[in-house]
């Protein structure tokens, strides 16, 4: 299963590439790493039916934003799973977020745990 | 004297006194009864006439000045005498002026003298002389007029003195007040500026920080993990050595997350702080909203570091109604006030030992177009000098770790966005009250 991880922060991957270290290891997890939501965009747009399952992306990003990128990802996309990642919990964004079709809300700093029950609950269902 | 030449005589005299007291007297008569060569003096520097065509010039100007004046004149003969075989007469008259100006009554209080020539069967006017005495007497050279006006002048001086002085003083009163509105001003802008700053500042340290804290606890994690690979060699005293130094590496990555968490406690205040008035406002049961997060905030300082025994009294006026409130915010002013009521009775507790029984007591009431919120603690009180500090962001009494100087100026905001007052009152030793008023529904 591939998930995409779009910040603009570039160590978010060799964190994240260390918080899944034993779920890629054992290749149950597979994590691409996107750092605008362009890119993000072209590599999606790549394969006319991407593999990727779940999108967790940043809001506050230079270019596109998070939001932007929901929108344009549930149009082109609607299977692919998107949460937002925000430094900010403010409720204008997380309604925002939800009422464009985002599926969770996290806040950073990110709670490891409940995102990998996110997606041990997405391995599962799968 | 013949009796007609007498009476010629004070004919011409009464028409030298007619010419100023008299106020339409024919000015174009005078040649009959003024020589054209008078000479004479009138009260002022420049009145010195010579020649009829000056007399004329100064009944002129008199005529002139006189205009819209209410003026009386009063002659009184004081001395006459008739000379030069008869041919010749003086006269001086005490000559009063009195000028009516509003209310006030100025009198003039002239002397008036007169010579007259008689040739062709004529008596004329050849000379006269007008003076004004001083009020002095006895004082010939008017010394003593000098020294009084002088007095008089020293004396208004000093009422201008004295007036101005008090100006001045009302003046430096009210640059004082410029001064204190204007320190207020900069000291607000300077807070709103900081908010702004306060806001940025916490934007960009908010990511570093998360790095900070994320990357902190992987690190504990993979410490554990590779404690337990450890295991799995065998017992050496380099093992123990490592063991040990793993132990230490993993109580400073502790470290590392506890002060991680501390810094993004303090900037998520910041930006709350900074965030302000965006959520909306809605009828709100306050006194419900009170009830449940005095008992959160309670059994949150219960199940955590240095719990205390507090008696909670609620003391709450059902007759509120609902209170446009923003929940959301508002919670957080009940629970900063009551976490600070707690902290300050913990201090108390550790002051004066356990005899002091630690008291809490939140009163809301209905007032006629506001809410009176008031959260009440037994604790130390808050010393005059500082009670005016406790709103300044960043200003904290806890020492270290304890406090990040914001919730109570984050409180005052919370209040000032619904449009409320916040006081505090407070003696040293006895309790300190926060006092909210709102809005209520009917406002």
């Amino acid at each position: 299963m591939k998930i995409l991880i779009v910040d603009d922060e570039q160590d978010v991957e060799i964190m994240f590439l260390q918080k899944f270290r034993r779920e890629i290891k054992s290749k149950l997890l597979e994590v691409e790493f996107a750092f605008s939501g362009q890119q993000a965009l072209d590599y999606l747009g790549q394969s006319g039916s991407p593999d990727v399952v779940y999108v967790f992306s940043d809001i506050n990003m230079p270019g596109m934003s998070g939001l932007e990128l929901l929108e344009n990802i549930k149009s082109r996309f609607p299977h692919i799973q998107v949460s937002m990642i925000s430094a900010y919990g403010d409720k204008e964004s997380y309604n925002k977020a939800i009422k464009s079709g985002a599926k969770g809300f996290f806040t950073k700093p990110v709670d490891f745990e409940s995102l990998k029950n996110e997606i041990a609950e997405l391995l599962t269902n799968k | 004297m013949d009796a007609l030449k007498e009476k010629l005589l004070f004919e011409t005299l009464q028409k030298v006194l007619d010419t100023t007291a008299t106020a339409n007297f024919p000015l174009d008569t005078i040649g009959e009864f003024v020589v054209s060569d008078v000479m004479g003096f009138g009260t002022t520097v420049d009145e010195k006439i010579i020649g009829i065509q000056g007399f004329r010039k100064l009944l002129e100007d008199q005529r002139e000045q006189s205009k819209g004046l209410d003026i009386q004149f009063k002659t009184s003969l004081i001395h006459r005498r008739i000379f030069a075989q008869e041919n010749a007469a003086l006269f001086t008259h005490d000559f009063t002026v009195t000028i009516q100006m509003g209310n006030e009554e100025n009198v003039l209080p002239l002397r008036f003298s007169t010579v007259f020539e008689y040739f062709n069967d004529h008596w004329r006017l050849v000379h006269f002389h007008g003076s004004q005495a001083v009020n002095s007497e006895g004082d010939t050279w008017h010394r003593n007029e000098l020294i009084k006006k002088n007095e008089a002048l020293q004396k208004l001086v000093d009422e201008k003195t004295a007036d101005l002085k008090n100006k001045n003083a009302a003046l430096e009163q009210a640059i004082q007040t410029i001064k204190e509105t204007q320190d207020q001003l900069l000291q607000q802008e300077k807070l709103a500026s900081l908010g702004q700053l306060t806001a940025g500042i916490a934007h960009e340290i908010k990511n570093p920080l998360n790095f900070v804290n994320n990357f902190s606890e992987l690190s504990q994690d993979f410490i554990e993990e590779i404690e337990e690979e450890l295991e799995k060699t065998p017992n050496t005293s380099e093992k123990e050595n490592i063991r040990d130094l793993l132990e230490d590496v993993k109580s400073n990555l502790g470290k590392i997350r506890h002060h991680g968490s501390r810094a993004d406690n303090i900037v998520k205040s910041m930006l709350m702080h900074s965030r302000g008035g965006t959520g909306s406002m809605d009828p709100t049961d306050l006194n419900a909203l009170i009830r449940e997060y005095s008992n959160l905030a309670f059994h949150g300082m219960r199940a955590n570091q240095n719990p205390i025994n507090v008696e909670i009294n609620l003391n709450l006026d059902e007759n509120l109604g609902l209170i446009p409130l923003n929940g959301e915010d508002f919670s957080r002013v009940i629970l900063n006030l009551i976490k600070n009521a707690f902290d300050a009775m913990r201090d108390k507790i550790s002051m004066v030992g356990s005899d002091y029984k630690a008291k809490l007591e939140i009163r809301t009431k209905n007032l006629a177009n506001r809410v009176l919120v008031e959260v009440e603690d037994n604790g130390p009180g808050v010393p005059e000098e500082i009670r005016d500090k406790l709103l300044i962001p960043f200003f904290t009494t806890k020492k270290g770790t304890e406090g990040t100087g914001l919730g109570l100026s984050i409180t005052h905001d919370i209040i000032k966005s619904h449009l409320g007052t916040l006081d505090i009152e407070s003696s040293v030793g006895n309790f300190t009250r926060f006092k909210i008023e709102l809005p209520n529904s009917k406002t």
